[in-house]
């Protein structure tokens, strides 16, 4: 018992500091904790998983929500609206909106997973090659129809990501593409490095050209989290649907949610853009956006919970250690231990939506100084962020390296939407397999 | 006073002479993270001996940057590897006799499917079958040249991105069976080509006798800069379960301390003949 407790205030602890540092992942603190893990219980490490990854989400939010900066691809469209909010002055209800809207949809994740423990086996489906084909071209095609360009110039930005992610050498056919012997191309470009050479520090540098240097803010309170939640009532369908969508798209291997928050971003926007109601700042796109990504953050661990198959890095400790310990990862298992990480999940998302109100109120002394000096800190500290990720492998200079690349091609493009470049990119390795796969079934 | 010079020169040499005696650390390097295989293999060295081996374990980027590490490195040196990579162009291949150490286990290929059933899998395999599999060459050609010979004209190979993503594709009906070196992450594994691996029914090798029907592939440890015997007489010990907790068999792999107590060329022969078993069946 004191084992779960220590491990579920360890998680938690982890989670609030990973979703405050900007451009650290889940993978690089349970790589930090693994040495601690390898004491825990099977269902303990379970459990500080469960409770790090709940939390990071609403840690994450606040820090795209103020300084406009992501850890993760799925964060971005709750980025993009969040820090357009705060910068409207309208920051407590971003913050509060996304709070709650993730709790609700943590707790609808929740009950779905109870309700259709003994139905999930159907999403089984999501795992073939075909259908997942299908799937990443549906996603591409969306990606490419609902960025901000025109669609030839992200079908350009699609093709180019889908280039870069398959630079390197690939184990599992032992083929390589474009490496030109160069010994770092052969783990393949980083993600860290690109997502914030082409993304987001240019986005940070388009802020930094706005005339706008300081931002109101009203401090969050209980009252207000108790009026939001009245408010949500009406966005109970755009709840439903991004939250579902979020929650189905977890399930495929490579993919997780971001199909699922992209789709729920991408037809909130569209509608709103055709009634030309839509700008910079919108909380029903931010809602949409916020609910698919805490439903697809549960669902996305279920596959390892459920049939012992681990789908990111971080999922692949957690399996390494059920197999020292010799557990077999079954829905029988799954079963015997689902309550404690129910109740884990639980009490995570209750405890997290208020600690990072409370967080929230304490960083807001950051309105009194000139925004261009936090945005420099930031930058700087991103940078310093991707050497310490690239010295986890010996490779602090390849990963500045790229970043120092990327930087200029991200300025020139700051003005474009590149998010179909940084999708395609995660998903390139995927689309490569899972065609390589196809194509030797017939 | 004289007594007291005595001694103090006494010191002074003996320190002098531990220093000069001291040798550097081996450095200790793994082209996989935390969780991986190769994490208690090498952390066994430094479990057995704290002063030789230093006390924490470099990932590095990719089985590429291994290769890159241990050809131009000027400090004693130890990294864990798989041991087959085809082709000399691989930028994996650091199989020689150069790096080689030693062999850390033995993984044979393993078939596994859905159904808890020996007898049924088995007629199963028999038929056309789809068969999911990791490791590209290293796996497809033994695995084709086993499906050859006890499967139905139509069988085929199909690889994936890892041994969970190959899972995934049989729980989803894709794939009939996968092969995988390690017997407890399918459910159920009834065909070996591993003759002393108890815990699975079936023997290729009963079927039929040819290249593949013995196949397993090897992990290794490579390095450079090092006393090579003084490295294996590490590893034995470090991995002798009397000395330590090293739970070798976690993953179900078949660990042979017989193979590894045998001399370096003996190893090195097993898995060239291996090599030359894959380049042959690609000709």
């Amino acid at each position: 018992m004191i084992e779960t407790i220590f491990a579920f205030f360890l998680g938690l602890l982890a989670g609030i500091v990973t979703g405050i540092l900007p451009g650290v992942s889940i993978l690089a603190a349970m790589a930090i904790l693994y040495p601690v893990l390898l004491y825990f219980d099977t269902i303990n490490a379970i459990i500080l998983y469960v409770t790090l990854g709940a939390c990071v989400n609403y840690f994450a939010s606040v820090s795209g929500t103020f300084f406009g900066v992501v850890a993760s691809p799925t964060a971005i469209p709750s980025m993009i609206e969040g820090h357009a909010l705060f910068k409207k002055g309208d920051g407590d209800a971003a913050i509060m909106h996304a709070a709650i809207g993730s709790f609700v949809a943590s707790m609808f994740a929740l009950l779905l997973t109870v309700g259709l423990l003994e139905f999930l086996f159907v999403f089984y489906n999501l795992f073939n090659s075909r259908i997942k084909l299908i799937i990443f071209f549906i996603a591409i095609v969306f990606f490419i129809l609902t960025a901000d360009n025109k669609w030839w110039i992200s079908l350009i930005f699609a093709g180019v990501g889908l280039f870069l992610g398959n630079i390197g050498f690939r184990e599992g056919t032992m083929e390589e593409f474009m490496t030109f012997g160069i010994t770092p191309l052969y783990s393949g470009l980083p993600l860290i490095s690109v997502l914030l050479g082409l993304f987001v520090i240019p986005h940070i540098f388009l802020n930094l050209e706005s005339s706008q240097k300081t931002v109101s803010f009203n401090p969050i309170t209980f009252s207000g989290y108790i009026k939001n939640l009245k408010e949500m009532l009406s966005y109970k369908w755009i709840i439903f649907r991004s939250s579902l969508l979020g929650y189905i798209t977890g399930f495929v291997p490579g993919m997780t949610y971001i199909l699922g928050v992209s789709i729920s971003y991408g037809l909130i926007k569209r509608k709103k853009q055709k009634e030309n109601t839509y700008e910079k700042g919108d909380l029903h796109c931010l809602i949409s956006t916020e609910c698919a990504n805490s439903a697809g953050a549960l669902s996305v661990i279920l596959p390892l919970l459920l049939i012992g198959i681990p789908i990111t890095g971080s999922q692949t400790m957690i399996y390494s250690i059920a197999m020292n310990n010799g557990i077999d990862m079954t829905i029988q298992y799954f079963q015997s231990m689902y309550f404690n990480v129910i109740i884990a999940y639980t009490i995570t998302s209750i405890i997290c939506v208020f600690i990072a109100g409370k967080y929230v109120n304490w960083i807001s002394i950051i309105k009194r100084i000139n925004f261009d000096y936090i945005y420099i800190i930031i930058i700087l500290i991103l940078i310093l962020i991707v050497f310490l990720i690239g010295s986890r492998t010996l490779q602090e200079w390849y990963y500045l390296s790229i970043l120092a690349i990327f930087l200029p091609f991200g300025y020139a493009l700051r003005k474009f939407d590149v998010t179909p470049a940084i999708y395609s990119f995660i998903l390139a390795d995927h689309i490569y397999y899972s065609l390589r796969s196809t194509i030797a079934l017939f | 006073m004289s007594s007291f010079k005595t001694i103090a020169v006494f010191l002074v040499l003996l320190i002098f002479s531990t220093i000069s005696q001291a040798q550097d650390p081996i450095r200790l390097i793994s082209p996989w993270g935390e969780g991986s295989i190769a994490f208690p293999f090498l952390e066994g060295f430094y479990q057995y001996d704290e002063s030789r081996f230093m006390n924490k374990i470099d990932v590095v980027g990719s089985c590429a940057e291994v290769t890159n590490i241990i050809k131009n490195t000027d400090e004693p040196t130890i990294a864990f590897s798989e041991a087959l990579f085809l082709s000399k162009n691989n930028p994996c291949n650091i199989l020689n006799e150069k790096y080689f150490v030693t062999t850390v286990g033995l993984a044979s290929l393993n078939f596994c499917t859905i159904n808890p059933d020996d007898d049924v899998a088995i007629k199963k395999f028999q038929r056309d079958v789809r068969v999911g599999h990791f490791n590209g060459d290293m796996f497809r050609i033994p695995i084709e040249s086993i499906l050859r010979n006890m499967s139905g004209k139509n069988s085929r190979a199909v690889p994936y991105r890892s041994t969970p993503d190959a899972i995934a594709a049989m729980k989803a009906g894709e794939v009939d069976f996968i092969v995988t070196s390690q017997n407890n992450m399918a459910e159920n594994c009834f065909l070996t080509t591993g003759e002393t691996n108890d815990d699975i029914t079936y023997k290729v090798s009963d079927f039929y006798d040819g290249k593949f029907s013995n196949a397993f592939y090897t992990l290794a440890i490579v390095g450079a800069n090092v006393n090579k015997e003084e490295i294996k007489k590490a590893f034995i010990n470090s991995t002798d379960p009397d000395i330590n907790n090293i739970y070798i068999d976690g993953r179900g792999r078949s660990y042979s301390p017989e193979l590894i107590k045998k001399d370096r060329e003996y190893q090195l022969k097993i898995i060239n003949d291996y090599v030359n078993h894959l380049k042959n069946a690609e000709r």
